[in-house]
């Protein structure tokens, strides 16, 4: 017989088998495809397996070996992570925001704010992140250096490929249910403050959301740091792709289904804090 | 015959409101224009050296429009109408490609996760779905890419396979999405009565999955992932052809090499004229009096709205799906 934490516990750890089990197919579909390739690290290791086994110690150990042109992968990706995670969580942060306002004006009562706020997620839902940074480039004149380009990049990213529209769209599905709840209804005829009570109950559907876009955001910034010239994760990546730096590819592909699932599981773990409900079922089935 | 319908589909179907009719007409009537565009474009006669300059005519660069160049002409003085409609050529067939893609592997993916109750099999295939999903889109496409460049002895040389080869892997980046809201449809409907009435009157399990509920029940939600599939292909082709490396190389044609190049074009001026450091007042000024303004208008709409025509009619189709 277990308690409800050794089962979250359990739960969780489920999770991370399957997070490592990701990680390590990933590593290893890419690593066999390196390995075939023109300039891979064949010469330098007794075979594949033994070179997929020094990757996952060095990946450990922070000692991924020496990208093409010399310099440390480890060093690499981490300034390229110290660019690019801030971008890709300001810009989530920022769609959230800005998706949970325009929920609620969907969801209100004024007919033209909602065609109005409609109107605006349709049209954001059509931009291409790349046609943005790109004129930004032209008719802004953003330059190729400072602070500016990563404010760019952050708006671009939090607004354009259907992010904005998307979670949205999910917020105000969840708010639409929320809002038929006993509970709400009852809240709003005592008079209580409801966008504090509705907020509390959107917390985990906002992280689902956020989680799910975490992929596209990584993806988009591969084009929206390219364009706007950012040397992040994205832009030493697709360089690594051009120059056939394969093994610094790798590493970095690694690094970012690291962070999908990642953060999937954080949404597992958040879950099992914040709602009642997952840790009653826990406690009835434990 | 069963009837294997939900009466409120039915009922939704027989009723489209003014908004669906919208969407249907949008949709529909984009993916006409991009057939009858890809349709011109292999009718066209088209000088290759020139990158699709009409013969014997005059080479201005950044015209305005008139009678010979009804959309003016680019950079290079290509005419820039011929160029927009020789586009279509880069991701038409490509991105039919990666619907197919998307169609056939998640099928029987998703019939295997949500017809039948676990096995080994289904087990594999979700986690194969997982990893899947795990991989953000481009970095898919980018690595899958680079990897069949680094591959080909001569890459220039496949080219055209290049692009099938960037449809197949959006097509296969789409496929975990299909695959779950397939198995997720079919977990429902096979708790429907008219499941159970079909095996009552004596019809194979196969007739039953093909017929009444994937031919019947679930043609929406495939050619609506098809839809979408096909625009996330104009968007990467757009995208890495505006990058220049994985794309389609000039002189031919893309929506996204045509706006690379007129950007050099646009920058160059604006560098000459107002410095580095002009405004945004500057950049306007000096697109529309530069002739540059259709050059770089003209295929962000035609962007722009050709994935919104693929949203809309994937809109559409979501809306009128059985619930």
């Amino acid at each position: 017989m277990f308690s409800w934490p050794s089962r979250a516990v359990q739960l969780l750890g489920r999770h991370l088998v399957v997070l490592l089990s990701v990680v390590v197919g990933s590593s290893l579909a890419l690593g066999a495809l390196v390995w075939h390739a023109p300039g891979s690290p064949r010469g330098q290791h007794e075979g594949f397996v033994v070179w997929m086994l020094a990757f996952w110690k060095g990946l450990l150990s922070g000692d991924l070996g020496a990208s093409y042109r010399g310099i440390s992968v480890a060093e690499l990706v981490f300034k390229g992570a110290a660019i690019s995670l801030p971008i890709v969580l300001a810009a989530l942060a920022l769609s959230l925001s800005l998706a949970f306002g325009f929920a609620l004006v969907v969801h209100g009562q004024s007919q033209i704010g909602s065609r109005f706020g409609r109107a605006v997620l349709h049209v954001t839902s059509l931009v291409p992140a790349f046609l943005l940074a790109y004129f930004a480039i032209i008719v802004l004149a953003v330059p190729p250096d400072g602070f500016l380009p990563s404010l760019f990049a952050v708006f671009i990213l939090a607004v354009a490929d259907g992010t904005l529209g998307d979670l949205s769209l999910r917020i105000e599905a969840e708010l639409s249910i929320l809002r038929r709840k006993d509970f709400v209804l009852s809240a709003e005829l005592r008079g209580l403050s409801m966008p504090r009570r509705l907020a509390r109950h959107l917390v985990i559907p906002l992280a689902e959301a956020g989680a799910s876009r975490i992929g596209f955001l990584l993806g988009g910034a591969v084009i929206v740091e390219k364009v706007l010239g950012l040397p992040g994760l994205g832009w030493i990546g697709y360089q690594a792709a051009v120059e056939g730096d394969f093994v610094l590819l790798l590493a970095i592909t690694v690094l970012v289904t690291a962070l999908v699932g990642g953060s999937r599981l954080l949404v597992v773990g958040l879950r099992l804090v914040i709602d009642p409900r997952a840790r009653r079922m826990l406690r009835g089935s434990a | 015959m069963l009837a294997t319908k939900d009466p409120a589909a039915s009922l939704e179907a027989a009723l489209p409101s003014p908004e669906l009719r919208l969407l249907r007409a949008y949709g529909l009537g984009t993916v006409f224009a991009l057939t009858v565009l890809w349709l011109a474009a292999q009718f066209l006669a088209f000088e290759p050296q020139l990158g699709l300059q009409r013969v014997g005519a005059q080479l201005t660069p950044m015209a305005g429009p008139s009678v010979d160049h009804l959309l003016g002409t680019d950079q290079l003085g290509r005419d820039l109408l011929l160029r927009l409609v020789a586009s279509v050529d880069s991701f038409y067939l490509p991105g039919l490609f990666a619907a197919l893609v998307v169609l056939f592997l998640s099928v029987p993916a998703g019939t295997l996760l949500g017809y039948r109750d676990g096995g080994l099999l289904a087990l594999v295939v979700s986690f194969l779905l997982t990893t899947l999903s795990s991989w953000p889109r481009l970095v898919l496409v980018v690595v899958g890419v680079a990897m069949f460049t680094a591959m080909v002895s001569d890459p220039a040389a496949w080219e055209e396979q290049r692009l099938f080869m960037l449809g197949g892997l959006v097509g296969l980046s789409y496929v975990p999405d299909l695959a779950r809201a397939l198995a997720a449809r079919l977990r429902s409907l096979r708790q429907q009565s008219f499941v159970e009435a079909c095996r009552a009157h004596g019809l194979s399990e196969r007739s039953i999955l093909l017929r009444h509920m994937l031919l019947t029940n679930c043609w929406r939600i495939v050619l609506r992932h098809c839809c979408l599939v096909f625009g996330a292909f104009l968007l990467v082709e757009t995208s890495l052809s505006y990058l220049g490396d994985y794309g389609v190389p000039p002189p031919r044609p893309s929506w996204g090499n045509m706006l690379a190049g007129v950007k050099s074009s646009v920058l160059t001026s604006r560098g000459l004229i107002f410095g580095a450091d002009s405004s945004l007042s500057d950049g306007l000024f000096l697109a529309v009096n530069q002739g540059g303004l259709l050059a770089v208008l003209a295929p962000s709409l035609a962007i722009i709205l050709s994935i919104g025509g693929l949203l809309a009619l994937a809109e559409y189709l979501a809306r009128r799906d059985w619930r």
